[in-house]
C-alpha cells in the first residue's frame, strides 16, 4: 500500500534511536517488552532529575517515527513536523511528564494521532453539517479504544484515495505536499503549467474531502456517544 | 480471540493488507484497552521499520529549544514584575511614589511613544509620504503627529498644527483619513486633495480635488460641512465658519513652491504671515501703512527676500527694535 510513497521518497534507514544502541534485530517476546519497559524506566529517572535532558532523549527516540505516523494523516512533511513539535512543546510547557498515566510511547503516539485528527477535521471536514459537534472533544487520556480504530481508518483511507489519484495528479500532490516544492518549480520540472498543477493540487484535495466525509459521521458519533 | 494477534497481522492491517478476518480480529483486539499500550508499542516499531519520511531530528530539536527559550525568558520577565508578598509601608509608599512618576513621565513623553512627529522650522518646508500612501507637504513652522501605532488599522487619523497640503492615497477598504486641528475641529477626507492651514489666527481648509467633509463645534453644537472641490473653508477665532470659492485656489498651496500669492493682501496680513512662516515679528506702528495692499506672486525663501519685496513695492523703510523689525513710512519717519 505504502509503495508509491516509498517510491516517491527514495528512503535509507538510520532511525536508531539513542537509547538503542545496536538496533538489535527485532525479537519478540518478553525481551522486546523489558527493553521497552527499561527505556520507560530511563526515560522517568531522567525527567526526574533532569527535565530538559528528558525531553531531549524523548524528541530524538520518537520525532522521527512520530512524523512518519502523522504524515500519513495529514500527507504533508510541513504540516506533520509541525503538529509533532507542537506535542513536544505542550507535553514539557504544561509538565505533562509529570503526571502521564500511560508509557511515553502510547502518551505521544495518542497525542500525535489525536492532533492529526483536529487538523484533518479542520482541513477537511468543512463541508461537514456536523462540525458543530466536534468541538468538545472527550480529554484525550479518557479516549475510548475505538477512537484507535477510527484514527486507523482515517488514515488508511488517506492513504487510499492518494493511491487512487491519477498518477500524473499523485506525482503533482507529493511534490508539493512532501518536497515543499512551490507550484512553479513542479510545473517547471513536469513541463506543465503552474495552473495545471493548481488543478491537480485542487483535485487531490476534492477528492480526500469527499473521501472523508463518511469517516467524520463515523468519528462524531464516536466521540459524543462515549 | 486476542491471542491470535500477532505483530505481523498487525503490520499488515496498518499496511492495509490484512484480510477481511484479520482485519476484524484486530480490530477487535483494539477495543480492549488493555491492549492499546501494546498497539503503540508496536505502532513505534512499525513507524520505525518503514518510514514515511526522512526528518532532520536535530534542526527540529534545535527549533524547539530555541522556541522554549523564549517562552522562558517571557515567564522571567513576567515574574520580575511580580510584588514581594511582604510589603511594608514605606515599601508601598516607594512603589506607589515610583508609580506616580513613571505614569507622570510616560504622560509627558506620551507623545513621542504614541506618535512620529513630522516638524519643519522657520522657512522650511517638507514633503514625506505616510505609511499608507499618502502624501504630505508640510509648510514651514509646522508640525504633524501620525500615531506609530494602529495608523494602518481603523481610521486614519493625524494631528495638525500648522499649513499642509495632503494628497490622501484611497484605500480598498475605505479606511477613513481624518485630519484633526483640534478638539473641537477636523476635517474627514471622502476625496482626495487639499489643505489645511491650522494656527492661532484661524483655521483654513482648501479643497483641490475630491470631496471632504469638516467636523467643527459651534457653540456646542456639532455641525458638519461639506466641501466641493476649489472651495475654501475659513473659520475664524471666534468659531465662525465661512465658505468661498476663492479666484485664485492655487494661491493656497503656492508656499510649497515657496511662493507668496498676495491678492489685495494688507501689509497687516503679511506681517502675520511672516511671523507665520519665519518666525520673524515684523510690527508697523501707522496704522495707514498697515492698511496698504498689495497684489503680486512673489517668490521668497527667506523673511529678508519677502521684506525686501515688501519695502520695494510699498517703498517702506525698516527700523530693527531689539529682535522687532519695525515697518515705517520714510517721510514721516520720525528721525528722517
Amino acid at each position: 500500500m505504502s509503495t508509491y510513497l516509498e517510491k516517491h521518497l527514495s528512503m535509507q534507514h538510520s532511525l536508531a534511536g539513542p537509547l538503542q544502541p545496536g538496533q538489535p534485530s527485532p525479537q519478540p517476546g518478553m525481551e522486546d517488552k523489558s527493553r521497552q519497559f527499561d527505556a520507560e524506566v530511563l526515560l522517568k529517572a531522567t525527567f526526574e532529575q533532569d527535565a530538559r535532558k528528558g525531553l531531549e532523549l524523548l524528541f530524538r527516540k520518537y520525532y522521527a517515527p512520530l512524523c512518519s505516523h502523522a504524515v500519513r494523516f495529514v500527507y504533508s512533511r510541513q504540516i506533520a513536523e509541525d503538529l509533532v513539535s507542537e506535542v513536544f512543546y505542550q507535553f514539557y510547557k504544561t509538565e505533562a511528564y509529570r503526571h502521564i498515566t500511560t508509557s511515553y510511547t502510547s502518551y505521544l503516539f495518542r497525542s500525535v494521532r489525536n492532533e492529526a485528527f483536529t487538523y484533518l477535521r479542520r482541513e477537511f471536514g468543512k463541508t461537514s453539517t456536523l462540525d458543530s459537534g466536534y468541538d468538545n472533544q472527550p480529554d484525550h487520556q479518557q479516549l475510548s479504544p475505538d477512537a484507535e480504530i477510527q484514527y486507523n481508518h482515517l488514515f488508511l483511507k488517506v492513504n487510499e484515495t492518494i493511491a487512487l489519484l491519477p498518477h500524473q495528479c499523485q506525482r503533482v500532490f507529493l511534490m508539493s505536499r512532501f518536497d515543499n516544492k512551490k507550484y512553479h518549480e513542479i510545473a517547471a520540472e513536469l513541463r506543465i503549467s503552474s495552473k495545471t498543477v493548481e488543478v491537480h493540487i485542487s483535485k487531490a484535495l476534492r477528492h480526500l474531502r469527499d473521501a472523508l466525509k463518511g469517516e467524520w459521521i463515523a468519528l462524531f458519533l464516536l466521540l459524543v456517544t462515549y | 480471540m486476542e491471542h491470535t494477534i500477532t505483530k505481523h497481522i498487525l503490520f499488515e492491517y496498518l499496511n492495509g493488507r490484512a484480510t477481511p478476518l484479520e482485519k476484524q480480529a484486530t480490530e477487535e483486539w483494539l477495543k480492549d484497552a488493555n491492549h492499546t499500550e501494546q498497539f503503540h508499542r508496536w505502532l513505534l516499531e512499525w513507524e520505525t521499520q518503514s518510514p514515511q519520511l526522512i526528518t532532520d531530528t536535530d534542526a527540529a530539536f534545535r527549533k524547539l529549544v530555541a522556541r522554549l527559550e523564549d517562552q522562558i525568558s517571557l515567564e522571567e520577565a513576567a515574574l520580575d514584575t511580580q510584588p514581594e508578598r511582604r510589603i511594608t509601608l514605606t515599601r508601598w509608599l516607594v512603589a506607589a511614589s515610583v508609580f506616580v512618576a513613571l505614569c507622570l513621565g510616560g504622560w509627558l513623553v506620551r507623545e513621542p511613544i504614541l506618535y512620529k512627529t513630522y516638524e519643519t522650522d522657520y522657512a522650511q518646508t517638507s514633503a514625506f509620504t505616510l505609511s499608507d500612501g499618502s502624501h504630505v507637504v508640510l509648510n514651514a513652522n509646522s508640525t504633524l503627529l501620525v500615531p506609530r501605532f494602529g495608523f494602518n488599522a481603523g481610521t486614519r487619523q493625524v494631528q495638525l498644527q500648522g499649513e499642509a497640503e495632503f494628497s490622501v492615497r484611497h484605500t480598498r477598504d475605505n479606511r477613513r483619513f481624518v485630519v484633526k486641528t483640534s478638539d473641537t475641529f477636523q476635517v474627514e477626507v471622502l476625496g482626495t486633495e487639499f489643505t489645511v492651514f491650522a494656527r492661532s489666527r484661524g483655521t483654513k481648509v482648501a479643497l483641490s480635488q475630491g470631496k471632504i467633509r469638516l467636523d467643527y463645534t459651534q457653540g456646542t453644537d456639532k455641525r458638519q460641512l461639506m466641501m466641493k472641490p476649489g472651495e475654501l473653508a475659513t473659520l475664524n477665532e471666534g468659531g465662525d465658519l465661512t465658505v468661498q470659492l476663492p479666484e485664485s485656489p492655487d494661491a493656497l498651496t503656492a508656499w510649497k513652491e515657496q511662493r507668496f500669492v498676495f491678492n489685495n493682501t494688507s501689509v497687516q496680513e503679511i506681517c502675520t504671515l511672516m511671523q507665520e512662516n519665519f518666525g520673524v515679528v515684523v510690527r508697523t506702528g501707522d496704522p495707514e501703512i498697515a492698511a496698504r495692499t498689495i497684489s503680486g506672486n512673489f517668490k521668497a525663501q527667506t523673511a529678508e527676500d519677502l521684506l525686501e519685496v515688501l519695502v520695494q513695492v510699498l517703498n517702506l523703510e525698516i527700523r530693527k527694535e531689539n529682535k522687532t523689525l519695525l515697518l515705517l513710512n520714510p517721510n514721516l519717519s520720525p528721525k528722517s
